[in-house]
């Protein structure tokens, strides 16, 4: 290849050329020109190929709509559990509520100096109460521990049912207390409504840890939000 | 003034010197040793051995009872109970239980009868300084002075023997009276006592408790600001519920021998409010008794059911 710098002459002549060319220029001009552009073929694609590949196609979409499904029912299922939990413990509550009138009004209506008659009506109704408290947490308990619940709930969930255990002994004990006035073995039964006293005071802290225990489950659903996949406990 | 009118002076004299010299120690018997401040002395007889008297259809039973009174006097009261409700008390089982013998002292059914011999034993005092301690000491004057008996011997009890529901322990025999057993027996032990003169007190009015000891059983009853100025004691009291309870003693009323030789009946003296120091029970000296009040429910400290904060989450999308 001849490398050498053309001669100014030369390089003048020919942009000579080139400018007479590009001044006598026109639009058809530009039409017929056609460069010079390899054609391109269209790829063939076999039936097998074309088969296999809608078959991925419907497999990927399945699997997106299955993992978003499943998602979905996930978060829904957990939403559903934490409302069944949410509705066995207020049921709980609105017995133990009216329980707790029964025994108030009780205890408050009983004067200082009551009379042998006036009491042991009292100890039978107070026997009456502690039985029925003894019923209804039980009764509570036993749906609550049958409740799934999502992994965020379960601290929730033993909280309550171990408030509802002290509660439970507190009113057993009331009934043995009671049990003991009937066999006039009062001594018995000041010990035991003493324990009574301090299982009540135990169900108190198990309120306090509930009550913590429901803002540790915001906490732990906030952070299960960004980990999906949590699967509800037995 | 002639002879007739000396004469009759002189027979008036001597009638008057018959019955102050003769007549009245008979009664009420001679002075003595008083050294127990706040104990008067007292000459008279025991309560006397009450005898069962069964009204003509059978249905009443009759005590007479006869002691000395705290102003040194012979005092008598009468009791009519329906035999029916003596007869229940004594069939009815006993309760071994120290701290439930407040309901012996609390029966409904013995009330009215109680009411009444308390009406008797200590009338009210008006515009008497220290009156509600005056009537405490007058039903301990007459409580005091029942003979002591013990539950094992068949001869503390109308009938000659030991009733059926009496408790046979390692110990012993123990058998808690009702008020009208022992009124009716006219004896009793020390918890015997005490049960009734917490039940008369109560039905008084008064706020008694049992106080339980090793060996023995006594009385508290609620007063006030009680020291009386003559005592060479501080009278013992207990705290209970926020009241102040006195000691008070129902048994141990000392039987002193008469000066006057011959004479068989004794005078002693009580055991005041709040005195634990004269008494010959080294227990009611030593130990801190068990406060038994006579009504007795259980009241749990905590019975409040605390509402728990609602469950949130689960609203709405199902």
């Amino acid at each position: 290849m001849n490398l050498k710098m053309p001669d100014q002459e030369e390089l003048v002549r020919k942009i000579g050329d080139l400018k007479a060319k590009l001044t006598h220029l026109q639009v058809s001009d530009l039409k017929t020109f056609r460069p010079k552009v390899p054609t391109l073929k269209k790829p063939t694609m076999t039936p097998k190929l074309r088969k296999a590949l809608t078959a991925c196609g419907v497999v990927v979409a399945v699997l997106v709509v299955a993992v978003v499904g499943w998602t979905v029912f996930q978060v829904l299922m957990q939403h559903h559990e934490v409302r069944v939990l949410g509705d066995a413990i207020a049921s709980s509550e609105t017995d133990l509520a009216a329980l707790d009138r029964d025994v108030s009004a009780l205890i408050g209506s009983v004067g200082k100096a009551p009379s042998l008659r006036e009491s042991d009506a009292y100890m039978t109704e107070f026997r009456g109460l502690a039985d029925r408290g003894v019923a209804t947490t039980a009764r509570h308990m036993q749906a609550i521990e049958g409740t799934a619940v999502p992994e965020t709930h379960l601290g929730v969930r033993d909280a309550y049912l171990q408030a509802l255990g002290h509660l439970n002994r507190a009113y057993t004990l009331w009934s043995a207390s009671a049990e003991a006035y009937d066999l006039r073995q009062y001594s018995e039964a000041e010990k035991r409504i003493g324990e009574a006293d301090r299982e009540w005071q135990a169900y108190e802290s198990a309120v306090d840890m509930y009550n913590l225990e429901i803002v540790l489950s915001q906490q732990k659903k906030e952070e299960s939000l960004f980990t999906p996949g949590t699967s509800p406990a037995p | 003034m002639d002879r007739q009118d000396i004469l009759s002076v002189l027979v008036g004299v001597v009638i008057v010197l018959v019955v102050a010299l003769v007549v009245k120690p008979a009664l009420s018997g001679g002075p003595g040793d008083d050294s127990t401040p706040g104990a008067l002395p007292t000459p008279a007889p025991v309560v006397t051995t009450p005898a069962l008297t069964p009204d003509p259809a059978g249905k009443e039973i009759i005590r007479e009872f006869r002691w000395t009174a705290i102003d040194g006097g012979v005092q008598t009261a009468t009791l009519e109970i329906p035999s029916s409700l003596f007869d229940r008390e004594r069939k009815t089982p006993r309760m071994a239980d120290h701290s439930a013998w407040g309901r012996y002292a609390l029966s409904e059914d013995e009330r009215p009868y109680l009411e009444a011999l308390a009406r008797q034993i200590a009338s009210p005092r008006f515009n008497t300084p220290d009156e509600d301690y005056w009537r405490v000491m007058d039903v301990l004057f007459f409580v005091q002075q029942l003979p002591y008996s013990s539950d094992d011997a068949p001869a503390s009890y109308t009938g000659g023997a030991v009733p059926a529901q009496a408790i046979h322990t390692p110990g012993g025999v123990e058998y808690p009276k009702y008020p009208v057993e022992t009124l009716v027996d006219g004896e009793g032990d020390c918890e015997d006592s005490s049960i009734l003169a917490a039940s008369l007190l109560t039905f008084m009015g008064y706020d008694t408790v049992l106080l339980g000891y090793s060996d023995h059983m006594a009385v508290g009853v609620q007063m006030t600001g009680n020291g009386p100025y003559y005592a060479d004691y501080t009278p013992r009291s207990y705290d209970f519920g926020g009241k102040r309870y006195y000691y008070v003693e129902t048994t141990n009323y000392l039987p002193l021998p008469r000066t006057n030789p011959g004479n068989i009946d004794r005078w002693g003296k009580p055991f005041p409010v709040g005195d634990v120091t004269h008494g010959s029970i080294s227990s009611v000296r030593s130990e801190t008794p068990t406060i038994i009040p006579l009504r007795y429910i259980v009241r749990p400290t905590h019975y409040t059911v605390r509402p728990v904060d609602p469950l949130p989450g689960g609203e709405g999308l199902w």
